[in-house]
Order: structure tokens, then sequence, then C-alpha cells
């Protein structure tokens, strides 16, 4: 009797065993992922308007955002020709290789020196804000332009900007 | 085996007596089996949890169990406009039409790349775990996605499992 219980433990050890050994099943897969390397941006050049000869109206000098810069002007300000050194701000943008990027420029910026303060505005970019840059070969270079805002008969002197203005990248 | 023989004899001879004590009567019945078709489970695409942001903050990237993830982060990590390659892992699972199956996931998965590994947990599925899945038309594509846990400033690069991970399904 003790063998026939032997007997029947292990047939349902048995059946119990295959049963979940046939119905159990199961498969694999990867997980990934893809850290980009982080953006950077570091100042490689500050942005000067030159020479600018003035009168008794007001005007204005306009810098364009390139490598070498053509400016021009409105109103009482003449540009001389000894030009002194003008130039676009320039920045080196790096990162993930083909990876787009916004820029945010400041709205302004105050130039002291021995008369009244001049205003910079109308930042401009190349590229520019609305077009976003794109990082091929995972570096671009960055150039910031502005409009100059010169008074009538603005004190002669060299005027700078006391706080650095900001230029801001982000991924898109 | 002699002893077992001897018991079934035995047993056959009780039976029979006790029959033969009542009036003999016989039925037929039939006896029936239907062998159920197997689950099976196989890999149709693994996961990717696509291209992240990193800066000086830990931070988490969590794909939900979809066929087409949309992906939530926390702390430090941001999505690029740049994508890459978002999915779940996905899963086709087969067998008994109407029959419903129970769902085993993982508790993590190790991630190795360039820098330090980073961690996969947090996996979910869809159909989900509680619920469990049916095999309405003999078959169901089953999604796992998971969150993954990034470091502060972790290295750029790609990283993937070096052990694929596991979902297991079992008939209920």
């Amino acid at each position: 009797m003790k063998q026939i219980s032997k007997f029947f433990a292990l047939a349902i050890v048995m059946v119990a065993f295959s049963a979940s050994a046939l119905s159990q099943v199961s498969a694999t897969a990867t997980a990934s992922a893809t850290i980009i390397t982080p953006i950077a941006i570091a100042n490689a050049g500050d942005m000067n308007f030159g020479n600018i000869a003035v009168s008794t109206a007001p005007g204005t000098v306009v810098l364009p955002a390139t490598l070498a810069p053509t400016r021009t002007v409105t109103g009482g300000c003449t540009l001389p020709a000894t030009t002194g050194t003008v130039s676009a701000a320039a920045f080196t943008v790096t990162g993930q290789t083909g990876f787009t990027y916004s820029i945010t420029l400041p709205a302004s910026a105050s130039l002291t020196g021995p008369g009244t303060p001049m205003t910079a505005n109308a930042f401009v970019s190349t590229p520019t804000v609305l077009a976003g840059g794109l990082l091929t070969a995972g570096t671009q270079t960055l150039y910031v332009g502005a409009t100059l805002n010169v008074a009538a008969a603005q004190t002669a002197g060299v005027y700078t900007t006391a706080a650095a203005f900001t230029v801001t990248v982000n991924y898109n | 085996m002699l002893r077992i023989l001897k018991f079934f004899a035995l047993a056959i001879l009780i039976t029979g007596f006790s029959a033969k004590a009542i009036a003999q009567v016989s039925a037929t019945a039939t006896s029936s089996a239907t062998i159920v078709t197997p689950i099976t489970i196989a890999n149709q695409a693994n996961m990717n949890f696509g291209n992240i942001a990193v800066n000086s903050s830990a931070g988490t990237v969590v794909l939900p169990a979809a066929a087409a993830p949309a992906r939530t982060v926390t702390g430090g990590c941001t999505l690029p406009a740049t994508a890459g390659t978002v999915s779940s892992a996905r899963f086709n699972v087969t067998g008994q039409t109407g029959y419903t199956y129970a769902i085993t996931l993982p508790a993590s998965a190790s991630l190795t790349g360039p820098g330090a590994p980073m961690t996969a947990n947090a996996f979910v599925s869809s159909p989900t775990v509680a619920l469990g899945g049916v095999l309405t038309g003999g078959a169901q594509l089953l999604y796992v996605g998971a969150t993954l846990n990034v470091g502060a400033s972790q290295t750029a690069g790609a990283y993937t499992t070096g052990a694929a991970f596991t979902v297991t399904v079992n008939y209920n």
C-alpha cells in the first residue's frame, strides 16, 4: 500500500511539472537609449560697432551678424574711412552632430562712456532666431549683430557695455 | 509493479462483486479532450528610449507601453526635437482564441554604454499585468515600456542592455 501511494504521488508530481513546463513561455528584448552631447556655447569674439562720426541729428548704426559685417547708418551718423575694429559678436556652439537648437538674443544693451549712455537693440543673429541653428558636424559659429542708437552730438569717446550681454542656446 | 497489479486486480474483483449484488446495469459516455494551442511569445521590436539631453541634475525618462509612445521626463532630462528612434518593446503573443494569459515583466534592466550604467525599471505593459491579456482572434500584441534612470551629467553616447530582458506569458 505504501508503494502504491508512492506511485500516485510520483505520477501527480510528473503531471504537474509537465503542465507548467509546456504552457509558460518567454521572449526577450533589448532596451537602448542615446544620451546626446550637451549643448555648449563659448564666446569667440566681442561685438564692435567701430568708429562712428556724429552730427547734430541722432542716428543709428546697424551692424549685421556676419563674419565681416558691413555697417549701414541712418540719421546723423556717418562712417569715416578709418573704420576701427568692426565685428559682430561670435560664439562657438557645440553639441550633438545634426541636432538643431534655438537661439535667444537680448532685447537691448547699454553702452556707457564719456557721454550719455547709448542703447544697442534690434539684435540679430546668423543663423537667425527664426530659423534656429544646426550643429552640422557637431559645431556652428553663431554671429550676433545689433543696432546702435546714437544721440544728437553724442560725446566723443569709447563706449562699452558695463555688463556683457547674454546669448542663450538650447536644443530644440 | 507486481504488487500494484495485484492491487488493481483486487479492486476490480471487489467492484465486480458489489455491482453484482445490486443488479447490473450499464451506460456509456464519451470521453473528450481538447488540446489547446500552446501559448507562444515572440519579440517583434526592441525597446528604445531615443535621444535624451542631460544636464547636471539626475532625471528620468518614462517610456509608456504603446505602439507610438510619447515620452515624459523628470529632473534634468529633456527631449530634443530630434527624437531618434523611440519605441516600446513589442511582442506577439499567440495561442488559443479567447484564452486569457498572465504577463510577467522584469524588475529592472541595466543599460551599459560609455558612461556609468543606467537602470531601467518600473516596467509597464499594454495589456497591463494587473488585467492580463486576452487572445482575441488567437493573437495579441504586447507592448512593454519602462522608466530610464539617467545620472547627473550622464556621459553622452549610446547605451544598450548587455543582456536582453525577459517577458513571460502563461495561460491563466
